[in-house]
């Protein structure tokens, strides 16, 4: 019983922050430096839902495209998207504290 | 007949105004970090709260700086005009601040267009209805905090319900006991009104102690 529950707790659907905080977590594990169709495999998301998402990470600032000599493309994290990772659990704590 | 210019009421009044105000200027801008990391819809509408809230209690003092000032300066100000635009300002901007925290937490439901829209006429309605008669600001503004409660209670997604809400309640509740004071001139004892006023300011240093607590 419980563990059905815990496999419904697992699979239940993240929320935004929650995807977004995923995505710069995969970036920051893999040494600030991935490629978009291995992120798009490890952020678990659809490819429509995962373009939607890479491109709001662009808009804020929060991620950026860095192309090698060989012309490959790589994704990286800006300054802002470590300071997400960084104060992550304070917003969290934040949006839970005050209801919204 | 305005009220008496009491200038140790005066400096109170005065006091508490700009300490409310600076708890809400530093509440705004303490939550801009965030708010420019996330883009989160419900930091949006809170931070929209205070900054509405402090300009609301900004106007509340001009309403009744101007409403006291006949016996205090000598200059001509066309009070008749200028007490219901003040009121007009006052009734706008707390309208849209009780309307943004009711939206903060309750965004999930509405779309932020549809939100913003009804607001604004919703807040025109009540300014210009304040400034037309105070009493009636008084009972939109009760009515306003009832249907904040109803709303917010029904329509929250999460099913656990903040401690924050019952602070989110005094903080309106001694919002219209403000207006109380200073909007029919009551004549209140001057230790009650104290009293009322540090509470009211110890309830926003609570929030603000809460936000910076997150926001370190």
């Amino acid at each position: 019983m419980f563990q059905i529950q815990r496999y419904f707790k697992q699979m239940r659907k993240r929320d935004r922050l929650e995807v977004i905080h995923d995505i710069l977590k995969i970036i920051r594990d893999k040494h600030n430096s991935i490629k978009p169709t291995p992120l798009l495999r490890y952020s678990n998301l659809s490819s429509q839902r995962f373009s939607e998402y890479y491109k709001e990470l662009q808009t804020k600032g929060l991620v950026k495209e860095i192309i090698d000599k060989k012309s490959r493309k790589y994704i990286t994290l800006t300054d802002k998207g470590f300071k997400f990772l960084e104060k992550y659990k304070l917003i969290l704590g934040f949006i839970d504290d005050f209801g919204l | 007949m305005p009220p008496i210019f009491d200038p140790l009421r005066f400096g109170m009044e005065l006091g508490y105004t700009l300490i409310v105000v600076f708890l809400c200027i530093i509440i705004y801008f303490k939550t801009k970090e965030i708010y420019t990391l996330t883009k989160h819809k419900g930091i949006y509408y809170f931070r929209n709260t205070f900054l509405f809230f402090g300009a609301a209690y900004l106007f509340r003092l001009i309403f009744h700086a101007i409403r006291i000032s006949n016996r205090w300066l000598d200059i001509y100000i066309p009070r008749g005009a200028m007490g219901p635009i003040m009121l007009l300002f006052t009734g706008f901007l707390s309208t849209m601040a009780i309307l943004c925290l009711i939206y903060s937490t309750i965004w999930k439901k509405f779309s932020s267009k549809e939100f913003f829209i009804s607001s604004l006429i919703l807040a025109i309605i009540i300014a210009i209805a304040a400034a037309l008669s105070p009493p009636i600001f008084l009972i939109t503004q009760t009515c306003l905090l009832i249907i904040a409660i109803v709303l917010s209670c029904l329509l929250r997604t999460k099913t656990k319900f903040p401690r924050i809400f019952l602070l989110y309640f005094l903080l309106f509740v001694f919002w219209i006991i403000s207006l109380i004071l200073v909007v029919p001139s009551r004549a209140i004892n001057f230790e009650i009104k104290l009293i009322l006023e540090i509470i009211s300011i110890a309830i926003f240093m609570f929030l603000y102690y809460k936000v910076s607590k997150w926001t370190r």
